[in-house]
């Protein structure tokens, strides 16, 4: 059986950690994103939103199956709402923001010259505050960048203007057990180097499928960019490769711990996995001799919700890797989290043919595939 | 009898909780291959037998229900040998405790179950939509050792039948079965007519979790009219009631409005006036719930749908409660609504609103 796999390239996952680049926004992303799979894919295309679709194509050439792999580049974070006289910048979320974890932060302002101006979100004193304003959230449309000028004119000279995005200022960092790693983005930009580094692995491979990587947009104001995504490609098998929430913090002792391996989702509340792609994975991962973990995520979704649905359907499921901190500024993975779910999707790519196929629809009945095509 | 009974007992001794409707859907494969000689799949699992018109280029009529119903999928097995399993569809909580529950292994072999209350107060559905159900098992090796596997499918175990009268009859999966059989029997009954119109009929998956199967049956079929086979909640006997709607006995329902769904307006009228012309048991009702019929809908450059639906008591617990008369009218007006149809009127239907 053929299972060989490169060494990760961390410093990759810092690059895509620590570009910025919130819902329509994620230019600098997909540049990396093409940068550096150019070498590893036979075909590079985007589609109007911006996705950006990565093509390696497999040997077989006839009835060759579409395999999709999605990750989204967006990130969560701000856009400058509108600037105060006297120089603050007032914030609009773009993506789901909890004010516990904004107040003290540094977030980066990135200008339409792609300037970086750095500002802190705007926090209060304690002292002799009165206890109900202390135990009350400060909501994500109350507060401010402080960016230490003095008025709206300064602020307008650092090239700032309305709309442009904010992000936070937070650098990759391996931590004290370097196994951990911390940073900003993880939701989703750990998937996105997962889909580069399968297409690497892929590269010095046979296989037979035709692999296209789709690093999607605007997955967090809506799951919008794997819609377009998937009309690029019009895939057969989609695996959604996206983060879960952790729950080994003192905060919430359930059980998804950071290391512990791949994650399968079997479903989450806008997407049920294809039973056969389910098993098929449980399959791949014992031959790996791979950890494995059940998601049932029932708050949220990933690109898999609409790519499934799209079209006449296309066979799919989704891959989570666990993340600690979720839309917050600073999150936590594990690498060997990140190794095993690259070792599943590279071995994946590598298996899926026709009868593969064909098995994975026969797990939901579909056994005759007469006039079974869409067409536009 | 207006139903065909043993083919009501073998669609209700199958079980089809969301995502693993394969075994109905094999079911239905083989009763359409002795009445079309075409079968068409969406890549989700919803089937459709086709009925091709001799004209070329004729519009499509896609005629459609669903086929999953309410259910559990297994998420834990814990150490004592008891199970944890998340509801898929609206399970009612009222219904639950004691109830016979039925999982199906990968291979094959059936298991029966209870559902346990997890708290001395004796709730059985918790926050988090899940229940806890007792297999038997003494153990986590035990329930391992039997091929319980995450992501397991939990139904409601069969209990159906008809009543003394033999008037109504009772299923656990109504919502669910009655779109399966009307689909079969509309079929069989216009085996050797000739219509001007390329029509579907057929049944989707996933609807229980949020209309899903219906968006890529649609986008398959590409449909110019819609008709959906559905079962709505029967208010007709409760004792905090304000009006009745939808009562059991009355007839088929004249659906004109739910919270996703506006029905073509000349689909109703038409709909109406073949009841009355032909002494068929109708009633008017709106449903404040939503259903597949909005993304036939709304899909696509839109396409008018009309529901010939029927109320049910109980709906989605271990039991529900159909009325063979309402059946009965529900199939009359739709064999006689085919008839009618042409693709002029299809045309007519699409222009209702210009």
């Amino acid at each position: 059986m053929m299972s060989s796999f490169n060494e990760i390239d961390l410093d990759l996952l810092k690059r895509l950690s620590e570009a910025d680049g919130i819902g329509g926004r994620e230019r600098e992303v997909s540049r990396i994103v093409t940068s550096y799979g150019r070498k590893y894919s036979d075909e590079i295309q985007y589609d109007n939103l911006g996705s950006v679709i990565l093509k390696s194509a497999g040997k077989s050439r006839v009835n060759t199956p579409k395999i999709m792999l999605s990750s989204h580049m967006d990130e969560v974070g701000f856009m400058v709402r509108s600037i105060t006289e006297d120089g603050y910048v007032n914030l609009l979320p773009v993506g789901g923001w909890w004010g516990h974890v904004m107040p003290a932060q540094e977030m980066t302002i990135t200008t339409a010259n792609s300037e970086k101006i750095i500002g802190v979100i705007g926090s209060r004193a304690p002292h002799g505050l009165p206890a109900e304003i202390k135990e009350k959230v400060i909501q994500p449309m109350d507060m401010y960048l402080d960016l230490g000028v003095n008025s709206r004119k300064s602020v307008e000279g650092l090239g700032v203007s309305i709309g442009d995005m904010i992000t936070p200022n937070v650098l990759f960092r391996e931590m004290n057990d370097s196994n951990y790693l911390m940073g900003k983005a993880w939701d989703d930009r750990c998937c996105v180097g997962v889909g580069l580094e399968v297409l690497k692995n892929l590269s010095e491979s046979d296989y037979e499928a035709d692999v296209y990587f789709a690093a999607t947009t605007q997955e967090e104001v809506g799951i919008r960019g794997a819609r377009t995504a998937v009309h690029t490609i019009k895939p057969d098998v989609a695996i959604a490769l996206d983060v879960t929430t952790a729950t080994d913090t003192p905060f919430d002792k359930k059980g998804m711990k950071l290391g512990d391996g791949v994650v399968l989702s079997v479903l989450d509340s806008l997407t049920i996995g294809n039973s056969g792609l389910v098993q098929m994975m449980e399959e791949i991962v014992q031959d790996l001799s791979l950890d494995v973990r059940y998601d049932f995520m029932t708050v949220g979704g990933t690109d898999a919700c609409n790519i499934h649905k799209m079209m006449d359907g296309v066979v799919s499921m989704t891959l989570s890797l666990p993340t600690r901190y979720m839309h917050s500024p600073r999150l936590i993975i594990h690498r060997e989290d990140y190794i095993q779910t690259i070792k599943l999707v590279t071995e994946f790519c590598r298996r899926l043919n026709l009868e593969k196929l064909n098995q994975l629809k026969a797990s939901i009945g579909i056994t005759n595939f007469r006039e079974n095509h869409y067409l536009d | 009898m207006f139903i065909d009974m043993p083919l009501f007992d073998k669609l209700s001794e199958i079980d089809s909780v969301s995502g693993d409707e394969k075994d109905i859907s094999l079911l239905l494969k083989s009763e359409y291959e002795a009445l079309t000689d075409t079968i068409i799949y969406d890549n989700l699992g919803s089937i459709f037998a086709v009925k091709k018109s001799k004209k070329k280029n004729a519009p499509h009529v896609m005629i459609v229900g669903h086929m999953d119903e309410v259910g559990f999928i297994l998420k834990k097995i814990n150490e004592n040998g008891t199970i944890r399993a998340l509801a898929l569809g609206e399970v009612k909580s009222t219904s639950l405790l004691g109830t016979s529950v039925r999982l199906k292994t990968r291979n094959n072999k059936t298991i029966n179950g209870m559902l346990l209350a997890y708290d001395k107060t004796e709730n059985v559905l918790d926050e988090s939509k899940e229940v806890l159900v007792d297999f038997g098992f003494e153990n986590k090796e035990e329930a391992i050792r039997n091929d319980l596997n995450f992501g397991d499918r939990i139904a409601f175990a069969n209990q159906s039948g008809q009543f003394l009268n033999n008037r109504r009859l009772f299923s656990k999966n109504w919502d669910g079965r009655y779109a399966p059989l009307m689909g079969i029997e509309v079929l069989k009954a216009i085996k050797d007519h000739e219509f001007d119109f390329d029509l579907y009929i057929g049944c989707t998956v996933q609807e229980q979790v949020g209309f899903r199967g219906i968006q890529t049956a649609t986008n398959l079929v590409k449909p110019d009219l819609g008709i959906v086979l559905d079962t709505n909640k029967a208010f007709d006997y409760q004792t905090d009631i304000k009006e009745k709607n939808g009562e059991l006995g009355k007839g088929v329902l004249i659906n004109f409005y739910d919270t996703t769904v506006l029905p073509n307006r000349l689909l109703l009228t038409t709909l109406k006036n073949i009841c009355e012309e032909n002494n068929l048991l109708h009633q008017y009702y709106y449903s404040m719930e939503g259903s597949d019929a909005a993304w036939i809908n709304k899909l696509r450059v839109g396409t008018p749908t009309l529901f010939i639906n029927v109320p049910i008591r109980n709906m989605n617990t271990p039991s529900s409660i159909m009325d063979i008369k309402d059946y009965g009218a529900a199939k009359s007006a739709l064999l006689l609504f085919l008839e009618s149809l042409t693709a002029k009127k299809i045309q007519e239907f699409k222009e209702e609103n210009r």
